[in-house]
């Protein structure tokens, strides 16, 4: 598994490249630790480059996002290949988290989601 | 009347995606779908078929066996890799008299035999191609062109006169193939047409008054399993009625829209849309949603919970508690997508697996409800 991350305008965004299975999941979870740590609670995973994912990668990133809730957050998921997605529609998990097209319509949501606080702040 | 099953296609994307060994074993509702045309030819009262099989493979042989099952007799001929589908055909032509159907087994056909053949012999044409409204040329592999006389005038595209699509059947006189010469043996659609169009002789085009389905795409595969499940249960498929005049299958209809076949065990908490389809043996257990449009199986278990529509799940298939499937074919750990053929494989046995009977009821409220509950 491979990690690509920048961050635009207080997102991180997170390629992943590879399968995600229980060999390897550990390693996104530490991944998306690392993240955490860095106070970033808006965080977009890419998953176009995921060939495969099993049950623990789906827990690992469900935590995630559960994780970036509970300080005021998200996870996103975006540019789901359909065999992933299947995955995600198999479980329900897709009602449970948010996916998007792409890395434009997920910052999006984000920027929307902002809009009402920074509207808040000005009144 | 002689009638040859042309079985040699073994494998198509579908077939092997869904693990079937061989085309003509594809199952249609549960059942191979040659076993349908083998009916059909029963139906009107065709039961000497041979069969010509691939000479390395004798799954179709396995299957039918002497079709007694269906009463028809069925023998088997064995397509050798230097014949084309006409060298078998000739073998047989040259000591025959009597005009033959011949019969791709791979395709869902139902259609009036009666009619096709008083067309031939009204027609007193040396072939007789039986040919569907064209519903997917760019798939497809010939389109037919026929003038209002419904001769034959040419194979091929042409934007004037009435395209059909060759269906790959047809009403033979043996006489064309004792006429063809021996080297190259050669295809019925691509060599032996083309020369009795070039030398004048009569092909005659028979439009298919039923339903005729190639399962040539997953798309086709799923309007067909559609088109079934509608005649099985006298329902109309999208507003219209169904294209197939009769169909088969073990078991009874109930009245809620749901065919259950024999053995099979259906928790009274299961909510039906209809059409669905039980296979024999399948176990279905408490608090599923299942319909419209699904075939289960024979020998699956579908656990609590689950919710499946518009798909088909194939036999001896597990599908663990809560899983949602729509629009999806399941063959045992393979999850594929019914309208593109993209799959993937499951690897955690709790969401799907090849069945076991002792699963049902044995299951934890396992890593999936945790995994929902951890988050809901």
């Amino acid at each position: 598994m491979i990690f690509h991350s920048r961050s635009i305008d207080n997102v991180t965004l997170l390629n992943v490249s590879g399968r995600i299975d229980v060999t390897n999941s550990s390693d996104l979870k530490h991944k998306l630790g690392q993240i955490a740590s860095q106070q970033s609670t808006q965080v977009i995973v890419n998953l176009s480059h995921v060939s495969f994912m099993d049950s623990s990668g789906l827990a690992v990133l469900i935590q995630g996002m559960k994780r970036c809730r509970e300080y005021g957050g998200d996870l996103l998921l975006c540019n789901l290949p359909k065999p992933v997605h299947m995955i995600f529609e198999l479980t329900r998990l897709d009602k449970a988290v948010q996916i998007f097209d792409s890395e434009h319509d997920a910052i999006a949501q984000f920027q929307t989601q902002r809009q009402p606080l920074i509207s808040g702040l000005n009144s | 009347m002689k009638s040859f099953l042309i079985a040699t296609i073994e494998e198509t994307e579908l077939s092997s995606l869904i693990n079937c060994s061989s085309a003509p074993l594809l199952p249609l509702v549960d059942r191979p779908v040659m076993v349908y045309t083998v009916e059909l030819l029963a139906r009107y009262g065709i039961r000497d078929i041979s069969v010509v099989q691939p000479s390395h493979l004798n799954k179709i042989e396995k299957y039918f066996k002497d079709g007694k099952r269906w009463n028809v007799n069925l023998t088997y001929l064995r397509q050798d890799t230097s014949q084309g589908s006409a060298g078998i055909l000739k073998e047989w032509a040259d000591t025959h008299r009597e005009s033959f159907l011949v019969i791709p087994a791979n395709c869902f056909f139902d259609f009036n035999i009666d009619a096709a053949l008083e067309h031939h012999y009204r027609t007193n044409a040396q072939i007789t191609m039986i040919v569907a409204r064209c519903m997917d040329a760019e798939h497809l592999a010939q389109t037919v062109q026929i003038d209002a006389d419904s001769r034959v005038v040419r194979l091929g595209d042409n934007a004037h006169g009435r395209q059909f699509q060759a269906t790959g059947a047809y009403i033979c006189e043996p006489q064309v193939f004792q006429e063809i010469p021996v080297e190259p043996l050669c295809d019925i659609a691509t060599q032996v047409i083309p020369v009795l169009l070039a030398e004048g002789q009569k092909v005659s085009g028979f439009e298919i008054d039923g339903y005729w389905n190639p399962l040539h795409s997953f798309p086709a595969y799923k309007e067909a399993q559609e088109e079934c499940l509608a005649a099985l249960m006298h329902l109309p498929p999208e507003g219209n009625p169904s294209r197939i005049h009769k169909l088969y299958a073990d078991g009874q209809h109930k009245h809620n829209g749901l065919w259950r076949a024999p053995h099979s065990v259906i928790h009274q908490s299961v909510r039906i849309t209809p059409p669905v389809f039980v296979g024999e043996g399948s176990q279905i257990g408490p608090d599923v949603e299942l319909g419209p449009n699904v075939v289960i199986g024979s020998h699956v278990v579908v656990d609590e919970g689950a919710t499946i529509r518009n798909s088909t799940i194939l036999r001896n298939t597990y599908v663990g508690q809560l899983v949602e499937l729509n629009n999806r074919i399941v063959n045992k750990s393979r999850l594929i997508d019914a309208e593109t053929g993209e799959y993937t494989q499951i690897t955690d046995d709790f969401l799907l697996s090849e069945a076991s009977p002792a699963m049902i009821g044995h299951r934890l409220k396992d890593m999936m409800g945790r995994m929902l509950g951890f988050f809901l």
